[in-house]
């Protein structure tokens, strides 16, 4: 059903007061003038009353939620980190007083870490205390630390979005390993395998620093619609433009591969499949693949493997699948 | 909706009405409960926070308008039954504070057939367990003192100001969260993607 703006305006206004009028009866229902006010709203229109009805059903089964552990939310006592603060510094310009701000440095921050983590196949959203919007890919897995003066999200494995809310005095950065990005107010992308790390930005700029050769350069600017991939092998780091659209279109269930090699190709649809598939075989790892996967349709997409390259997918004893060279095609 | 003519023979649990007045007087009730039993029950919920109670106390309001002396149409407007059921519910709320155990005084039969509990089954149950996952799964898409605090509200029976006092926020701002985790995830419910969801609650006035 499509509901015109005007309108849905109007349904979000109900929504908010039914929900106060939910909040009222909880609390004070047993005042008369209360219910005569809350019944002369819902009859005054029949969609007050369809709003109500809607809020008071999210109520009633939000009520089975009560052994609802709440979240842990652990207030710890952090040190800052050296590098983001060298790596704040730095990205302003100011690498030469880098050293002085860090024996400067403010008494230990107090921040709130939380963990989250997104199940395999399903991609979930989370929007932070400050206002920034986290979205993860499947099978992913963060540590978020909200501090007065630094804000740092520690991506351990997968794949996030991130719109950071723009505040100037609180740095925002994702840690990825060796590679660390570094924002105030962006939207980027950051996918992590165990073989490298990709940063596209969707809007605005990032400062990208590593843990690299010696002689490289130790952090990159990255404009939107560039892209930086890190691998953890040789600790090199390539900057290339890129569409965003085609790294953050996982968020809408369709997987975009540029000359990936396989191996990588599979670590990230294995995130979105319940059955997990291997390649052994170092030939059959670096087959390079471009093309989408869509995360809903993972098993077709396997199927049609074999007909893009020389493969044969294997079923496995033990419910995982096997890429392995096609026999026929490698004797030719 | 039309076509529907007052029965002589139906008058089951309108007997306790009086002469020809008594069908007519049904078929309304009737009408009541088919078009606004499910808002009283959720107000009656609300109120008692016991559905089993709501049902019970819903049913002693339709048999009192039922009964009602000088019965005209305005009797049988929503209105009026809502002031029955609220009176009712307060009533009871007062006698729980006062007794430790409540007997129903109310009826065992049903008036009126689905009023109460019946054994849900498999089916029911497994997509209510479905809409409890999905709630969850929503709430935790939004900012920890959101959830938070409507947790403590609903889930931990805590009113407003000791939330305020726990968070360390203002009893305004514990408002604004519990509306804003209700209309989300009802946003969320009605099919919009979290973004959309998010950015929605953004144009409204709590923020």
């Amino acid at each position: 059903m499509i509901v015109p703006w005007g309108r849905r305006d109007a349904r979000l206004q109900r929504l908010e007061q039914a929900s106060l009028w939910v909040q009222r009866i909880r609390t004070s229902g047993q005042d008369e003038r209360i219910l005569e006010a809350w019944l002369e709203w819902c009859q005054s229109d029949p969609l007050n009353q369809q709003a109500f009805d809607d809020i008071a059903a999210i109520w009633e089964t939000s009520g089975q939620l009560s052994a609802e552990p709440r979240p842990a939310g652990v207030v710890t006592r952090t040190m800052y980190r050296r590098r983001a603060l060298v790596a704040s510094l730095a990205g302003l310009g100011l690498a030469g007083i880098a050293a002085t701000w860090w024996k400067l440095r403010p008494a230990p921050d107090e921040v709130l870490t939380s963990e989250f983590s997104s199940p395999v196949g399903v991609n979930s959203v989370k929007t932070l205390a400050d206002g920034s919007v986290l979205e993860l890919g499947a099978g992913t897995r963060v540590t978020v630390a909200l501090g007065r003066h630094e804000r740092r999200v520690d991506l351990h494995e997968g794949e996030l979005f991130v719109a950071v809310h723009h505040d100037t005095s609180r740095p925002f950065s994702v840690d990825a390993g060796r590679l660390e990005v570094l924002a105030t107010g962006t939207a980027f992308n950051v996918l992590r395998t165990a073989e490298r790390t990709t940063v596209t930005v969707a809007e605005g700029s990032v400062a990208a620093f590593h843990e690299g050769r010696a002689d490289a350069a130790p952090n990159v600017r990255l404009q939107t619609g560039q892209q930086l991939v890190y691998s953890q092998a040789s600790h090199t780091v390539a900057v290339r433009q890129a569409d965003p659209r085609n790294a953050i279109a996982w968020r809408s269930g369709t997987l975009n591969f540029q000359n990936e090699p396989l191996s990588e190709v599979i670590t990230t649809i294995n995130r979105y499949a319940a059955r997990k598939t291997v390649i052994e075989d170092p030939g059959v790892q670096e087959l390079s693949f471009t093309g989408t996967a869509r995360t809903d349709q993972i098993d077709g997409w396997l199927r049609a493997l074999p007909h893009a390259f020389p493969v044969a997918i294997v079923e496995l004893a033990d419910g995982r699948r096997l890429i392995r060279p096609q026999p026929h095609a490698l004797s030719d | 909706m039309g076509g529907k003519k007052p029965d002589p023979d139906e008058s089951g649990a309108a007997s306790h009405g009086q002469g020809g007045a008594a069908p007519t007087r049904a078929l309304e009730v009737e009408r009541l409960f088919r078009d606004h039993n499910d808002s009283l029950i959720r107000f009656l919920t609300l109120r008692l926070q016991s559905r089993h109670e709501a049902r019970e106390v819903a049913q002693e309001a339709y048999v009192r308008l039922l009964q009602l002396e000088n019965a005209d149409v305005a009797s049988f407007v929503r209105a009026y039954l809502f002031r029955i059921a609220g009176n009712l519910a307060i009533d009871r709320l007062r006698r729980r504070a006062t007794e430790s155990r409540f007997e129903s005084q109310c009826c065992d039969a049903e008036l009126f057939p689905g009023l109460f509990n019946r054994p849900p089954d498999p089916e029911t149950l497994a997509v209510e367990r479905q809409r409890v996952d999905q709630i969850r799964g929503f709430l935790h898409e939004l900012p920890d003192a959101v959830r938070d605090a409507f947790l403590m509200f609903r889930t931990e029976d805590m009113d407003q100001e000791s939330i305020a006092r726990r968070l360390g926020i203002t009893d305004r701002m514990v408002r604004n969260h519990i509306t804003r985790a209700l209309v989300y995830c009802r946003l969320r419910l009605d099919g919009l993607a979290p973004a959309d969801a998010l950015l929605k609650l953004k144009q409204g006035t709590t923020r």
